[in-house]
């Protein structure tokens, strides 16, 4: 047995309970939210506070900012779903990994990225295609200490080959028709870790080369967050309704009265009608600064959108740079396109384009098996005879074809 | 008909047994060649001395998850129809009930002594091919006998598939003689002969 359910059913009604009584005062501080929220009307009191908190000595704000002027929007507002553009092209990469497994017979990663292009208003077929890419080399899998690098390395190295297979195609699909939108599933402010990630630094400057040049050929940028759970919209809820002299680092760590809330479960409540979006803003945090130390256009920038075409709102992030987001006709567009495709999956809320590039770059466990039978066939070849580890061919012994004793009927 | 004329693949074998197999074939290229009662042959030997003859009783068309949610939405977009369709190669399951095999020169309406492996070619009879097989009529036995198939609505079928291979001073003829074998096959159930009858009657 792996889990016994009569000793955990107990804690599955407790579970119960805790959360019926948690979503009571979820209630009452959703009404605190709201109510601050529409009192954010004006922007000039907003600026002020963001100006305060950027230039005091403090700091530990990590809220959401409005635009910077000219371009910034109305907290509060609320734009409906714009007219869809006539024609545009979508890119989407996704990616998907193998992780080195010291049990193996062989050490290596797999990094398989997938690649879909839809072209919006034209009865085209739809371009896809994967890029696998197998590393095995020492240089490539071991660190400077020669340890095997670990899964957050591979996580990030995937995130930027997914990032540079969306400036390829970019420059590729440079002619076609505009806007030319490349959609990226996650956000777009990255943290490679420089203590956990290997070569964090380097990763870091090739990811910003790739914003670099889809910024050169005027691509639409978009990270896509399904299910946010960000709190940036709070935070700055939480900053506004402090005094000017209670504003502290020990403050500002927590979201005061609104703790717990998230955006999302705000917003749930203000972009009620299908397409509606949500102010676009900043985040205020270091690692924002130095993107727009690289330059003005390069900080990220986000605005929530309710995705579904009926029924219960459906709330999704939207990450763009700023080279997007002070281009209303283009958020315009980028907003209205990912709502058709978010309307493509009848019930699932998620944009086509990016299901279709995840389902390019899956590699299942049946295949990392037939992989790894390749892999075995060539050293086998080359004179090394691959063995599992002890422990992982023992597991494959306990839990391969398990027979259940059943009571006969 | 085209296909009367000329073997076309239909599909490749997915799984077989003495009695039938299933093939399978993308969903974008199925068209006339994949009709309900037509006859297909497949090689059963590696030099393709030997062929096992059948009849397409079922053509299913599977589903999966992404398929069943893009049905659900309120309008369903040409772009991803035209992807769905010719990229993400809907697979099409045929099955077959085997009724004959040749062996060198000779025709047999029996089982074939043995399935055909995974990825043989499923090929469309020609109409010669349907002509010689449908002299005789020991195949109507396995039709009607076999369990998993609408056998009535299958055989009926087959028939009027094969009446396409006569030449039209024959046809007639042939269809008479198709009502006669099934009279004495189904002579103790005449209801069930009535109503064959009727889905073959010119």
């Amino acid at each position: 047995m792996s889990l016994e359910f009569n000793k955990v059913i107990d804690q599955v009604q407790r579970m119960g309970r805790y959360a019926g009584k948690r979503n009571l005062s979820h209630s009452d501080r959703l009404e605190l939210a709201l109510e601050r929220f529409y009192r954010l009307t004006d922007l000039d009191p907003v600026h002020d506070r963001i100006h305060l908190v950027r230039t005091s000595g403090v700091s530990g704000y990590r809220g959401a900012t409005p635009l910077p002027r000219p371009y910034s929007e109305i907290i509060a507002g609320v734009g409906d779903a714009p007219p869809m553009p006539e024609s545009a092209t979508l890119i989407a990469a996704d990616g998907s990994q193998v992780y080195p497994d010291q049990h193996e017979s062989s050490l290596y990663y797999l990094v398989n990225i997938g690649i879909y292009v839809y072209h919006h208003g034209a009865q085209r077929l739809p371009a896809q295609f994967t890029a696998p890419e197998l590393a095995y080399a020492d240089s490539k899998i071991k660190d400077g200490d020669g340890r095997v690098i670990n899964n957050q390395t591979v996580n990030a190295r995937r995130t930027l080959a997914e990032m540079q297979w969306l400036t390829r195609q970019a420059a590729e699909y440079r002619d076609e028709a505009r806007p030319l939108v490349t959609l990226h599933d996650g956000p777009l402010l990255k943290f490679f870790g420089a203590t956990e990630v290997t070569d964090a630094h380097q990763i870091e400057r090739d990811y910003m080369q790739a914003l670099r040049e889809l910024y050169d050929v005027r691509a639409v940028l978009c990270g896509y967050i399904d299910r946010p759970r960000s709190t940036s919209l709070i935070s700055l809820l939480h900053l506004m309704e402090l005094a000017e002299g209670e504003i502290n680092e020990v403050v500002l760590k927590t979201n005061g009265d609104l703790e717990g809330l998230t955006d999302e479960s705000l917003l749930r409540h203000v972009l009620v009608q299908p397409g509606q979006r949500s102010a676009m803003m900043t985040q205020n945090s270091p690692q924002n600064a130095e993107y727009k130390n690289q330059g003005a256009e390069f900080e990220i920038a986000f605005f929530y959108a309710n995705v579904a075409p009926f029924g219960q709102p459906v709330i999704a992030r939207f990450d763009v740079p700023l080279w997007v987001a002070r281009e209303p006709a283009v958020v315009d567009a980028l907003h209205a396109l990912l709502l058709h495709q978010c309307g493509i999956q009848g019930r699932k809320h998620y944009p086509y384009a990016l299901t279709r590039a995840d389902e390019m770059a899956f590699v299942s466990s049946v295949e990392k098996d037939q992989l790894n039978q390749l892999i075995n066939i060539e050293l086998l070849k080359n004179g090394i005879h691959p063995e599992m580890s002890n422990k992982l061919q023992t597991k494959g012994l306990a839990r391969g074809e398990r027979r259940q004793h059943r009571l006969r009927g | 008909m085209a296909v009367m004329t000329q073997s076309e693949i239909v599909g490749r074998v997915l799984r077989a047994s003495t009695t039938g197999f299933d093939c399978g074939t993308r969903g974008s290229t199925i068209d006339e060649r994949h009709v309900f009662g037509s006859f297909v042959k497949v090689p059963i030997a590696d030099d393709r001395s030997m062929y096992a003859y059948g009849l397409i009783y079922a053509i299913r068309i599977e589903d999966d998850p992404l398929a069943r949610e893009l049905v659900m939405a309120s309008i369903v977009d040409n772009t991803a129809l035209l992807d769905q369709r010719e990229n993400r190669m809907v697979p099409v399951e045929i099955g077959v009930i085997n009724i004959g095999f040749q062996s060198g020169g000779m025709l047999m309406q029996a089982l074939p002594p043995r399935p055909p492996l995974s990825l043989s070619e499923v090929q469309l009879c020609s109409g010669d091919e349907i002509y010689v097989f449908t002299q005789r009529f020991e195949f109507f036995r396995l039709v009607l006998s076999a369990s998993e198939v609408p056998s009535d609505e299958l055989l009926a079928a087959a028939v009027r598939y094969a009446a396409w291979a006569y030449p039209d001073q024959e046809r007639y003829e042939f269809l008479v003689r198709c009502g006669r074998q099934l009279a004495g096959l189904l002579s103790h159930d005449l209801k069930r002969l009535t109503r064959v009858l009727a889905l073959i009657k010119p």
